[in-house]
């Protein structure tokens, strides 16, 4: 089934187009690679998406209801979790408190339970430290439960952003560039714990520069340029699409 | 007659309006290298004005010798100051804060203990007033508009012409970039904070022979001062200078035609409701 | 450290603040009969204290307010003209005091609290000081630049059989500020270690990531600041009844930034931090009594020289003699 739905959406900067007409959907279950040169508009895309900015025009819909200019903290509730490129963490928290926060919504107790230290909150904060451990070991940062985010390595912390994530218990996961600064160790792993997500029932929609990653793990692939969807389909076909080439091969001269 | 006083109102708002421009570009000189609101600003000014007061009283210096020297002493200071009491909790800006307190707390009550809490005044120098055409224009008033002019103009010349004064805007926009291009960054800190008190010095000498001499002089141009930076921008040059004009052109005329509680009152509702639809201020940086 | 061993430790704190209690309502007053100052000293102490947790709550979500001062102001006039006006009891305007302020507060906040930084700051900066401004032009409602004076002490508190309390000595005031430093501590306290503290903590770490948690900042920076101005307009109640004066310049913009320098000092971010800044800073100008003159010269450089050595403050400074206190008993262990 269609999770998620962009319709024709489109969003200025000023006088400079970041995304036009985008039309995309998510498939539940599969992994979806978001790919094209610098400046493209990925991670813009993940920002409508999360509500942080607003269409000039076009829809979102997530599973099957409206959720164009919703604001992020509504749109997280309902199931949309990310990561961010530049590791977007709780720097002066540990490693746990980081989790521990990201299961926030999950507490049902108010003012009250606080307040008068009930029953509920010592159950639910149990149960939410419970789950937190839980999520370190399925992100196998255990042995860092009480380093400050701060000092953890940029590889763990991208782990950590993941896990932030993921305890909103999220039908879907948005990744911002999470292989960056990987050697090929860790990017194993990554590719592994992105499969073991799926296979959570998270459905994953990542953007990614490193082609490996892209290819050994996504099911689709959608390339974007100048904000333009380029090409989607299969990472084979993507591969083998003339246009992609071109549209790289023009953004290193570029770059050159 | 209405001309007349019009006119009048509109020169002692436009020297109203230098006084506070001077002082908000020395702040905005600090705020933009430091990153800190400089509360002890005030007392800055008030140290600038004894110390040309004391000269002029006791050692018969000249108005304008008095005005270079205080600037000049007040800006060595403000090298120390920079050096010993902010440059160590650099970055940290609610420590900053308190520091910048605790020194005015420690400035205004040594300068009560040195000078004792009276006001002084100023023996007359510029006496008297002009008369052009039935407008009265105090000539105190005169040279304070045109020496702040000059400073102000000064200041701006520097940052805009000098090799120095480039760097220093370099250092202000983009400090990372600056300190890689091989720019010593503490040394332009230090040169930019001794600039601020430099030009706090020159207005309160300039304001010593307008109204008096006292420890707590610098509490309400202080005041004033953020007033207009935040109007026209926190570290914009020219939102200071746009500020303070409309700033002390307002007062100046609430004063005159609707009274000293409106007067006031004025300020802060125009502060405010630009702080809620245009947080920038006028010619603000983008957050 | 685990939810069970947090229990536990509840536990203990409990009874550890029980001591303390008895302590403070049972031996403090019967010490320190006929000794007047020392009581005073001891209940403006507690309202700081009060003072200083509630803006501890606000700045624990990254906004650095200075009106502080301006919402006790709100809550001391509230309460003087319901008590002096509307002639309605002390113990009714008490309440309606602090929901005024709390009202206002959250009027306030919701324009303000989404902008950051130093442009909040100087809004409430703004805010106060119209306020302040308000206070002094309308005569006929506060008193103009002179204030009100004149304000009676609360009614007495007489439950048959058991016993009265009339407002009369300072002890009694002593206690009525005791009952609301206690609520202070155990609120603020519960709020800080719940998941509305994490989460007041999470929005100033990242907004973003906050949001993306579910969490909207907005709301939690509302609340807290709403919670704060609630409580500052209490301790602004119970100083009119005390001091039976409201002036408006004891509630303006250099005494928020007192507020704000408690917090600072004790060390921003904890709990703790605000309460031994508050203590620190209303007990200091007290022992330099014997200074004279030099008295404020010396306030001023001790807090340059605190934060000098000391740039987490007080509490930072608790925490590293901690360590390396333990690190000496390792030590001896081995």
């Amino acid at each position: 089934m269609t999770l998620l739905d962009l319709k024709r959406v489109s969003k200025n900067f000023g006088g400079l187009t970041a995304v036009y007409r985008l039309d995309l959907q998510l498939r539940e279950g599969e992994i979806l690679g978001l790919v094209g040169p610098n400046g493209a508009g990925k991670t813009t895309v993940f920002n409508l998406i999360t509500g942080f900015i607003t269409p000039d025009s076009g829809e979102i819909l997530w599973k099957g209801e409206r959720i164009t200019g919703r604001k992020p903290h509504k749109i997280a509730t309902k199931g949309i979790a990310r990561t961010f490129q530049i590791s977007t963490l709780f720097k002066n928290c540990t490693v746990l408190e980081n989790v521990v926060i990201g299961h926030h919504t999950r507490i049902k107790g108010g003012l009250w339970d606080f307040l008068f230290r009930t029953r509920r909150f010592w159950r639910e904060e149990s149960d939410v430290e419970k789950n937190a451990e839980e999520l370190l070991q399925f992100v196998k940062l255990t042995e860092y439960r009480d380093v400050l985010a701060n000092n953890l390595p940029h590889g763990h912390q991208q782990r950590l952003g993941i896990a932030v994530g993921l305890s909103i218990s999220p039908a879907l996961l948005l990744l911002d560039e999470p292989f960056a600064g990987m050697d090929s160790g860790e990017t194993q792993e990554m590719m592994q714990l992105v499969k073991q997500i799926r296979e959570q029932g998270t459905t994953v929609f990542l953007i990614e520069h490193d082609m490996k990653a892209v290819m050994g793990m996504c099911d689709r692939v959608v390339v974007l340029n100048y904000g333009k969807k380029l090409a989607e389909g299969a990472p084979q076909e993507i591969q083998e699409n003339e246009e992609v080439i071109e549209a790289y091969l023009g953004a290193q001269d570029d770059a050159a | 007659m209405g001309t007349a006083i019009f006119i009048q109102t509109l020169i002692n708002g436009l020297s109203l309006a230098s006084l506070y421009i001077l002082m908000a570009i020395g702040l905005t000189y600090i705020f933009s290298i430091m990153r800190i609101i400089n509360f002890a600003h005030g007392e800055i000014l008030m140290l600038g004005a004894y110390v040309s007061y004391l000269l002029i009283e006791y050692y018969h210096f000249h108005f304008f010798l008095s005005l270079i020297f205080s600037m000049v002493v007040i800006g060595l200071f403000g090298l120390f100051l920079e050096r010993y009491v902010f440059r160590p909790r650099k970055g940290e800006d609610l420590n900053l804060l308190v520091l910048s307190l605790g020194l005015a707390i420690t400035l205004q009550s040594s300068a009560m203990l040195a000078f004792s809490p009276e006001d002084r005044g100023l023996r007359p120098i510029f006496t008297g007033v002009l008369n052009v055409q039935d407008i009265f224009i105090s000539k105190v008033r005169l040279v304070a508009l045109l020496a702040a002019a000059i400073c102000i103009l000064g200041s701006q010349l520097f940052l805009k012409r000098t090799k120095l004064g480039i760097a220093l805007e370099a250092v202000s926009q983009d400090e990372e970039g600056a300190s890689l291009q091989g720019i010593r960054i503490n040394r332009y800190t230090a040169l930019t904070f001794a600039i601020g008190c430099a030009l706090a010095a020159a207005a309160g000498s300039l304001l010593a022979p307008i109204f008096v001499v006292s420890p707590f002089m610098g509490t309400l141009p202080v005041v004033k001062a953020f007033i207009v930076i935040v109007l026209g921008g926190l570290g914009s040059m020219i939102g200071a200078m746009m500020g303070g004009l409309i700033l002390g052109l307002v007062e100046s005329l609430t004063a005159t035609y609707l009274g000293a509680t409106i007067q006031e009152v004025s300020g802060f509702v125009l502060l405010l409701l630009i702080l809620i639809f245009k947080p920038g201020g006028m010619f603000g940086e983008r957050e | 450290m685990n939810a069970n061993e947090t229990k536990a430790r509840s536990v203990g704190k409990i009874l550890i603040t029980l001591a303390a209690i008895a302590i403070l309502l049972v031996a403090v007053p019967v010490l320190l009969k006929g000794q007047p100052y020392v009581f005073h000293i001891l209940i403006i102490t507690m309202f700081n204290i009060v003072l200083a947790l509630s803006l501890g709550l606000i700045m624990r979500t990254g906004q650095v307010p200075l009106c502080q001062a301006a919402f006790a102001g709100i809550g001391a006039y509230t309460s003087t003209i319901l008590v002096m006006k509307v002639h309605l009891s002390f113990w009714v305007s008490l309440p309606l005091a602090g929901i005024a302020a709390g009202i206002i507060g959250f009027l306030i906040g919701l324009p303000t609290l989404n902008i950051k930084g130093i442009h909040f700051a100087l809004a409430t900066f703004a805010f106060g000081e119209i306020l302040r401004l308000i206070f002094i032009g309308w005569v006929s409602l506060f008193g103009g630049a002179n204030g009100i004076s004149g304000i009676p002490a609360p009614d007495p508190i007489r439950i048959p059989f058991l016993f009265t309390m009339e407002f009369e000595s300072k002890s009694a005031y002593y206690y009525l500020a005791l009952i609301l430093l206690l609520l202070a501590l155990v609120v603020f306290y519960r709020l800080w270690y719940s998941p509305f503290g994490r989460a007041c903590k999470a929005i100033e770490e990242s907004e973003a990531l906050s949001e993306c948690t579910g969490i909207s900042a907005m709301k939690y920076k509302i609340m807290a600041f709403t919670t704060a101005t609630f409580f500052a307009g209490l301790v602004g109640c119970l100083y009119a009844h005390y001091a039976h004066f409201v002036g408006p310049q004891e509630f303006g913009f250099w005494t928020s930034v007192r507020y704000i320098v408690f917090v600072i000092i004790g060390g921003v971010g904890t709990y703790i931090g605000p309460i031994a800044g508050a203590v620190f800073l209303t007990f200091l100008p007290e022992f330099l009594r014997v200074a004279e003159a030099w008295e404020v010269v010396i306030y001023g450089l001790v807090l340059m020289l605190t934060i000098h050595f000391f740039p987490k403050g007080i509490k930072g400074l608790g925490d590293d003699l901690y360590s390396r206190f333990s690190k000496l008993q390792k030590g001896a262990i081995t």
